[in-house]
């Protein structure tokens, strides 16, 4: 940004949002030039990506809407950015745009509950820790526990970047449990969506009416086609009984096909397992003399009556005999250990795949269907075993140079994450070329499967463009183009807003 | 910041210094950052706790977070050597020096709230009473020596005790925090001392962490009063005579919970007094939120270090408790300004002045 434009929009958004709030001075500019999350920094940090011009941080709706007038006028880029570790790219600008950061972490607050709403209205800076604390008070909870950032991780940013979370399983990744949006459009104009479009409704929140459902394109939409301010998110009765359970299998066919079973029922609130052919020798050699060379299936169930929950554990138990499962005796130890792989509330969390990914990490942000599963990490697997040295730089939680977690079970309808990791020395820019370049070939060997998606795209979309239908890509197009003419929002993201440059 | 200051995109400067110089080393950047080891420790207590090292360590598993707070501090010495530390803890620093203490109080004082308390100045167990303690929070010294007297322990006060070098390492000026170190280990060493006991949250960590990493393995046991006071009443070697019956809230020190670990020894000497309740505010213990005055950010920013503080009153007003309870006499002092400051009917007590006040002494 030239100098003298520089300096008349600083001065036009201290007007907007006081002295306090706005900041262009290198030092704050360049701590919002990365995104990380358990000191696991951004993967594709390259020459792409650098600094914002200014960061900014609104209060309201109204101070969002002047700074995109002032934007468009000036004709500069908006990124929205909560706690920033999104890791695809969508909370950092490129080089060659730079903008204004909007960090929404002031905007924070639980504005409406009522009894009987079943829902909350919260600003989208609100972090999960904040959120299960206010609706603890009022007895309900989220069902969601957080992403990988868990309870310090802002639900805005998991809004724009698809997050599933902890419990998803059961209760739907992020987006599936929004009801209606504010959002600011990038001309400045504020709409609100579904039931709230009707200027007599105040607090009833329901999406589907009143038209189309206008609040699914700017779910995952990374802030590219304007700001969520407040949103509305359901909320659940906490469960009274649960448990956490555990399989092993003979298989990894035996165990996918009763993981599936288990959450077509519905009787899985979240689920990780470990598929013993994907394992590291290391991690072998402890597993096998417990459990045998079999997979295994770690998970919770609940339920809110005390006989249904004993009929339903005696359901699964059934269920995994189907699919020749052992039980592994976890219950009691959990309990007296006090874990459950369901309540992570009691810590502040965050951070739990950083050093299982080993400092400067990725994972690929990938998910399979479920049964097509060992199709998609097996192609990986090759391509990790026959790069062992490029991922040198990897002191992983296992000692070893490579780790799969077997399907972590991300959602319903047999969504299951396809995780891979590739550490980079940050300091050896030949290591980090290397972990790049097999950061590449591990997604494209997972999108050519054809069962494979990444649910977060960010700025990293080169995976995604060449894949698209034309006639998809044409229509993500007209839309930010009828949204946002100047291209000021968040340009990049999903390969928009980037027009001028092919 | 740490990555663009080595990588070469960022250059220190009075800015850079001012950004390191808000942070209070609180440490709850590594507690988000945690390894899933530490979590799966965290979570399962005790039991695990033992476990799961033995477990991991034949596989090169790691257990530390990442060292955020020592990447802080090690930006923090390399602005002292650039110049660019902030007036007031330079200040701070000469004050040490000069004084031994950060008060810029003179030396002699530093007892002055133990006269007539015929405390010895030779014991196979100190107090060490420390700076803060010993200048500004002389209730907490004096309930702490009435406590002991009372249990039958028999401890000394050192006179010639310096500053313990803890806020000098915080903000990066390490070679005076060397002296002060090195002081006081061969006065310890002199006095044959076997035990030493400190009621200072930050100097706790400070003699317990850095003091052997730069004067090597410390030939005495170190222990913050309340591991001596919770060890005491189950022994009970300390009794109680009248209840206290008051709602009390506890606030982790961050240098006494997530640096050192210590959440259950202070809430067992809470709950062991008659009369107390003790109410959790939220978030606690790992995931607390700090009082705002570490890392020196109350002398070089103190606005912040009080908005910070400000932050905990709606958590603590939310209990109905009427007492906070800390063990650090830094975060007492730093409430005590906060709670003034938004004119709140709240009170603000160290867990030994509880104690003394229930044995009666």
């Amino acid at each position: 940004m030239e100098a003298v434009a520089s300096e008349n929009i600083v001065k036009g958004l201290v007007e907007i949002v006081g002295q306090k709030y706005v900041r262009a001075d290198d030092v704050i500019r360049w701590t919002y030039a990365i995104e990380d999350f358990a000191g696991t920094f951004f993967h594709p940090l390259s020459d792409k990506y650098g600094p914002p011009d200014i960061v900014v941080k609104p209060h309201s709706a109204e101070e969002v809407s002047k700074i995109l007038k002032l934007a468009n006028t000036h004709k500069i880029p908006i990124i929205a950015r909560g706690g920033g570790s999104d890791m695809t790219g969508a909370a950092t600008p490129l080089k060659k745009k730079g903008g204004i950061i909007l960090d929404m972490t002031d905007m924070n607050r639980v504005l409406d509950f009522q009894e009987g709403l079943n829902a909350v209205r919260v600003q989208p800076g609100i972090r999960w820790g904040e959120l299960h604390h206010e609706l603890a008070k009022k007895g309900v909870t989220a069902g969601l526990q957080g992403p990988h950032g868990f309870l310090g991780a802002t639900l805005g940013g998991g809004i724009g970047g698809n997050c599933f979370s902890i419990n998803s399983p059961k209760y739907g990744w992020l987006n599936e449990n929004i009801l209606n949006l504010q959002v600011v459009l990038p001309n400045g104009d504020i709409i609100e969506t579904g039931s709230l479009a009707n200027t007599k409704v105040k607090d009833w929140y329901y999406r589907y009416c009143n038209g189309p459902d206008l609040v699914g394109i700017f779910l995952g939409a990374a802030g590219s086609f304007g700001v969520i301010t407040e949103f509305t998110l359901r909320t659940y009765p906490i469960p009274e009984y649960s448990a956490t359970l555990a399989y092993s299998f003979p298989d990894t066919d035996s165990e996918i096909k009763f993981v599936f079973k288990l959450e077509w029922y519905g009787y899985v609130t979240d689920l990780w397992g470990i598929a013993f052919f994907t394992l590291p020798d290391s991690l072998k050699r402890i597993l096998a003399p417990l459990v045998g060379e079999r997979d295994l299936a770690i998970f919770a169930t609940e339920a809110y009556d005390k006989d249904i929950f004993k009929a339903q554990k005696k359901a699964i138990d059934k269920m995994a005999k189907e699919f020749n499962g052992i039980a592994i005796p976890v219950e009691g130890i959990c309990r007296a250990l006090g874990i459950s792989i369901i309540n992570q509330t009691e810590w502040m969390g965050g951070g739990i795949f950083g050093k299982v990914m080993g400092p400067n990490g990725s994972d690929t942000c990938s998910i399979a269907h479920l049964p097509q599963w060992q199709r998609v990490v097996g192609s990986a697997l090759e391509i990790m075993k026959e790069n062992e040295d490029a991922l040198s730089g990897s002191i992983p939680l296992i000692g070893a140079d490579h780790f799969f977690l077997f399907a972590q079970l991300l959602g319903r309808g047999g969504v299951a994450n396809t995780f891979a990791m590739t550490p980079a020395d940050f300091m050896d820019p030949e290591n980090l070329k290397k972990a790049q370049d097999l950061y590449q070939a591990i997604v494209e060997s997972y999108m050519d499967t054809g069962v494979t998606a990444l649910y977060r795209i960010g700025k990293e979309s080169q995976f995604l463009t060449k894949r698209f239908k034309p006639e998809y890509i044409s229509f993500m197009k007209a839309i930010k183009k009828a949204l946002d003419p100047n291209n000021i929002m968040n340009p990049g993201v999903h390969g928009l807003g980037l027009e001028e440059e092919e | 910041m740490a990555f663009y200051l080595l990588e070469g995109s960022l250059k220190y400067s009075k800015e850079v210094a001012d950004c390191v110089y808000n942070c209070t080393t609180c440490a709850s950047c590594e507690e988000i950052c945690k390894p899933m080891s530490n979590m799966i420790v965290q979570m399962g207590g005790s039991a695990l706790k033992t476990m799961l090292p033995r477990i991991l360590s034949p596989l090169g598993a790691e257990l530390e977070a990442l060292q955020s707070v020592a990447i802080m501090e090690a930006m923090r010495a390399d602005c002292v050597d650039l110049g660019l530390q902030p007036e007031p803890l330079k200040k701070t620093a000469e004050s040490i020096e000069k004084n031994h203490n950060p008060y810029g109080e003179p030396h002699a004082n530093r007892t002055k709230w133990a006269e007539g308390l015929d405390i010895p100045e030779t014991a196979d167990t100190v107090l060490f009473v420390g700076c803060s303690t010993a200048y500004r929070r002389q209730e907490i010294a004096k309930a702490t020596v009435k406590i002991l007297k009372r249990a039958g322990i028999k401890f000394a006060v050192l006179p010639d005790e310096w500053c313990c070098g803890s806020i000098l390492l915080r903000n990066g000026n390490v070679d005076i925090a060397e002296k002060m170190i090195e002081h006081n280990v061969e006065l310890l060493k002199e006095k044959k001392v076997k035990r030493l006991v400190t009621s200072c949250a930050e100097g706790y960590m400070g003699i317990s962490k850095d003091w052997p990493q730069l004067a090597g393995e410390l030939p005495f046991k170190v222990m913050h009063i309340s591991e001596l006071l919770a060890e005491l009443i189950s022994g009970r070697k300390i009794k109680f005579k009248k209840p206290v019956n008051l709602r009390v809230t506890y606030h982790d020190p961050c240098h006494l919970g997530r640096e050192m670990d210590i959440y259950d020894e202070p809430r067992a000497v809470l709950k062991a007094i008659p009369g107390l309740e003790l109410v959790e505010m939220y978030p606690t213990m790992h995931a607390a939120w700090c009082c705002g005055a570490g890392g020196g950010v109350k002398i070089s920013n103190p606005d912040l270090a009080l908005e910070i503080g400000a932050a905990k009153i709606p958590f603590i007003k939310e209990t109905g408790a009427t007492v906070l309870a800390s063990a650090c006499p830094f975060c007492k002092t730093h409430f005590i300004d906060v709670i003034d400051r938004a004119k709140e009917p709240i009170e603000v007590k160290d867990i030994t002045e509880l104690v003394a006040e229930a044995m009666g002494v």
